[in-house]
């Protein structure tokens, strides 16, 4: 059976393949204390804020996005469940664990899955609280709105924005900094990435928000996963460079 | 067992869709049963959410949480839809006059409200971050676009003008690649951790 593939099509095939075979040898060579890779106010900013969460006594809230299933299909919206994740582990006893609201049914049940399997993994299952992982809207505005209601609530500590959000996150930005919350947002998306640096937020942006756990995330998977994205990353530009030298040449169309 | 198995079905169906992709013919009508499958569980995902978190919001209102009235009016507004939807139907033009008459305003005044909040935005950015290569470069990219737009350098029909125009107009689209592979590389190393089960809800 012959499969015959465009030029498009073979680059995205090489690019994967790269990219599967750089994480498959930064698994077998990265080591868990090294980690270099994200930009340094990335690395500090969530691990600061939870700090701050348990010195003051008060919760982190995370707004995971309002897309997965709901507005086509993809997986960048799944984007803030690691760091739901990451965030569960260190706040599962407090009095004020992380509250995460979902905008999406099957970000909602995934979330709910995660919160389920934190407290399973601390063997603490009788301890399992659903309302600690909400649905807050099925729209990209009841998303938004939905988390504007919490802002207000002194017991928060920060903001946390991991997933798709529509530019109306802005609106939830000027709330936060009308009651001095600090903000991190993280948006796999170009306008979410420009909303993002409203005001006094932290704002991640490239594939540092496929990690916005930054220090957090100390697991092999998750540096192996960075070390590859740098070196695809390094490919790539190497790629673009030389196709730019041909194409100046004369040799490519 | 209990984890090994939706990892071989997820990891199964990842590299099946993957396969569909690449294979114009027979991929495609792979790709429609998948879709409709997707469509199927994304809805019983949906029901399943939406019932956790009217169950959430009753055991406010039981509870008396603070800020339950918000709980009362969302349970409220949900049933009032749930029923007309059952009883018209949810095409009906009557049942989607009314919803809309609800809906449109709201999401309307949202949306007056976040040109307001981007403009104050723009303004406040400065104050906020101060002077600093960002925001100097924000600000003058603001003044030259909105220059641009206006289109009265692009009448004066200036050859070299036009170069210069072409060029700058282009420059967004540079830096919005250059973010968007960036996406993309992060992507693709999510999809594989989630691919080969490094990445899940219960595993570490």
């Amino acid at each position: 059976m012959a499969i015959a593939l465009n030029l498009n099509d073979q680059l995205a095939v090489t690019i994967a393949a790269l990219g599967l075979i750089f994480l498959l040898i930064n698994i077998l060579r990265v080591k868990k204390s090294k980690r270099e890779f994200l930009a340094a106010s990335g690395k500090e900013a969530v691990e600061t804020l939870v700090h701050v969460s348990s010195e003051q006594g008060k919760r982190l809230v995370l707004g995971l996005g309002h897309s997965l299933t709901s507005s086509g299909i993809g997986l960048s919206g799944a984007s803030g469940l690691s760091l739901q994740k990451a965030l569960l582990k260190r706040s599962l006893f407090s009095d004020h664990p992380l509250q995460s609201f979902a905008g999406d049914g099957s970000l909602a049940c995934l979330s709910r899955m995660i919160v389920q399997g934190a407290y399973r993994g601390a063997v603490a299952s009788e301890l399992f609280r659903g309302s600690i992982s909400q649905m807050g809207g099925v729209t990209p505005v009841t998303a938004v709105t939905s988390l504007t209601n919490h802002i207000s609530d002194g017991d928060n500590a920060g903001l946390l924005l991991a997933g798709q959000f529509s530019p109306m996150l802005v609106l939830l930005l000027d709330q936060a900094d009308r009651h001095d919350l600090p903000v991190i947002t993280s948006v796999p998306s170009l306008s979410g990435q420009a909303a993002g640096f409203f005001g006094k937020s932290t704002n991640l942006i490239g594939e540092d928000v496929f990690d916005p756990a930054g220090k957090l995330n100390q697991s092999k998977a998750a540096l192996a996963s960075l070390s590859a994205a740098d070196w695809l990353r390094i490919a790539i530009s190497v790629g673009l460079i030389l196709a730019a030298i041909l194409r100046m040449g004369g040799s490519l169309p | 067992m209990k984890r090994i198995l939706p990892l071989i079905v997820g990891g199964l169906s990842a590299l099946t869709v993957l396969a569909a992709v690449f294979l114009p013919g027979q991929g495609s009508s792979v790709l429609t049963v998948l879709l409709n499958w997707v469509i199927v569980l994304a809805a019983i995902t949906f029901l399943v959410a939406v019932a956790s978190l009217a169950l959430t919001h009753l055991r406010f209102i039981i509870t008396g949480k603070k800020g339950f009235l918000l709980s009362l009016t969302l349970l409220f507004s949900f049933a009032v839809t749930l029923v007309f939807g059952f009883l018209r139907g949810v095409e009906d033009p009557v049942f989607l006059k009314w919803i809309g008459a609800v809906v449109r305003p709201i999401e309307s005044a949202l949306l007056g409200l976040v040109a307001l909040v981007m403009m104050s935005a723009a303004l406040k950015i400065f104050r906020e971050r101060g002077w600093s290569a960002l925001t100097v470069s924000f600000g003058v990219s603001a003044v030259v676009f909105l220059v641009l737009g206006l289109g009265f350098l692009q009448n004066l029909n200036l050859p070299v003008l036009n170069g210069v125009i072409r060029f700058v107009e282009g420059l967004p689209m540079i830096g919005a690649r250059g973010l968007l592979i960036g996406i993309a590389i992060g992507l693709l190393m999510m999809a594989f951790r989630v691919i080969f089960g490094m990445e899940g809800p219960g595993n570490d």
